[in-house]
């Protein structure tokens, strides 16, 4: 119980990020099989599911080998870059910089783009296939990088396994539901929430890696997210008011 | 550009989406490593270090892209539908 306890920050943070991850996929292989074929688009999606498992058993055998503290300076400067990759973008498109991420558009230019492409008489469709192939496979190694990152340290990779699979399985039964993208997904308040984690967890790792000692244990990476948490919005503020760009919804209720 | 180089950028491309902040970042992990490694450091020193240092990073990158949008296309932009 007291593991499982534990071990939720990391399945939290793997949940929300697969989560991102999933609906991203999930777009361009609802776009690829609406307008190829739905056939093709999930031998695409279950060739990537394969090869995804492969690079798992692959890297996670490796990972095993290599001694603990250099583990956590490798799993903390990748989480670091990682995770201030995806904080930098949620700032700037919460302080209007950089629009919102819309995964209507995105669908809409997919489906047109793959509806104009020359089109085979047969029935497997090799573009629609490879379309949701490299979207299950980018997206999915996302998916590796944070269960790995968040998971393989701390020994709780179980936990950011069952986060990461319980994410990718609700949006894969909600998109096969709806049939369309799931344009309601607050992508960039999760992303901003996962680029917080992915950072702390990256701090935390990679200062562990090399001899720093945090105050209070573990339960500094909670102090370290709410650290991030205080100055990314005050970035947010200091953008806006420097740059003179309106509110979000003053933006909207102009538009 | 052959598949093999394109799925290495793409790869790459998971963890340096503004280059120069990464090889910020990744300079102030070796500066922090060489502090916590020093023979008077206290973990503190290197605590300060690697956070102030990370978001002095994210603040000076966040705002010298919001002054290059902002100056280049003023007004707000119209959804994304880049990843």
């Amino acid at each position: 119980m007291s593991s499982w306890m534990q071990g939720a920050p990391q399945m939290a943070a793997a949940f929300l990020g697969s989560s991102v991850e999933a609906v991203e996929a999930m777009t361009i292989v609802l776009a690829a099989g609406a307008a190829r074929g739905w056939r093709s688009a999930l031998m695409g999606s279950a060739g990537g599911l394969v090869t995804l498992a492969a690079i798992v058993v692959v890297f996670g055998s490796a990972l095993a080998a290599i001694p603990i503290d250099y583990l956590q300076i490798a799993v903390g400067t990748a989480l670091l870059l990682f995770g201030i990759r995806w904080l930098r973008k949620a700032v700037l498109r919460s302080a209007g910089v950089v629009a919102l991420h819309d995964e209507s558009a995105i669908y809409a230019t997919q489906t047109n783009t793959l509806q104009s492409s020359e089109r085979s008489a047969a029935r497997w469709d090799a573009v629609a296939a490879l379309t949701a192939y490299k979207a299950v496979v980018l997206e999915g190694v996302e998916v590796v990088v944070i269960v790995i990152g968040v998971g393989t340290v701390g020994n709780m990779i179980l936990p950011a396994s069952i986060g990461a699979l319980a994410a990718c399985a609700l949006v894969a039964a909600v998109a096969a539901f709806l049939r369309r993208p799931l344009a309601r997904v607050p992508e960039n308040a999760l992303k901003y929430g996962v680029g917080i984690m992915l950072t702390s967890f990256g701090w935390f790792w990679f200062g562990e890696g090399i001899g720093i000692r945090w105050p209070y244990g573990d339960a500094a990476i909670l102090g370290l997210m709410l650290v991030l948490f205080v100055a990314s919005a005050l970035m947010v503020r200091c953008i806006r008011r420097l740059h003179a760009i309106p509110d979000r919804e003053h933006i909207e209720a102009r538009s | 550009m052959n598949p093999i180089a394109r799925a290495v950028r793409a790869v790459l491309g998971l963890f340096f989406d503004d280059g120069k902040l990464a090889l910020e970042v990744l300079a102030l992990l070796a500066c922090s490593a060489l502090v916590a490694n020093g023979e008077l450091a206290q973990s503190w020193h290197s605590i300060v270090l690697l956070i102030a240092g990370t978001l002095i990073l994210l603040l000076e990158n966040v705002m010298r892209t919001a002054r290059t949008v902002t100056r280049s296309s003023p007004g707000p932009s119209p959804p994304s539908s880049q990843p």
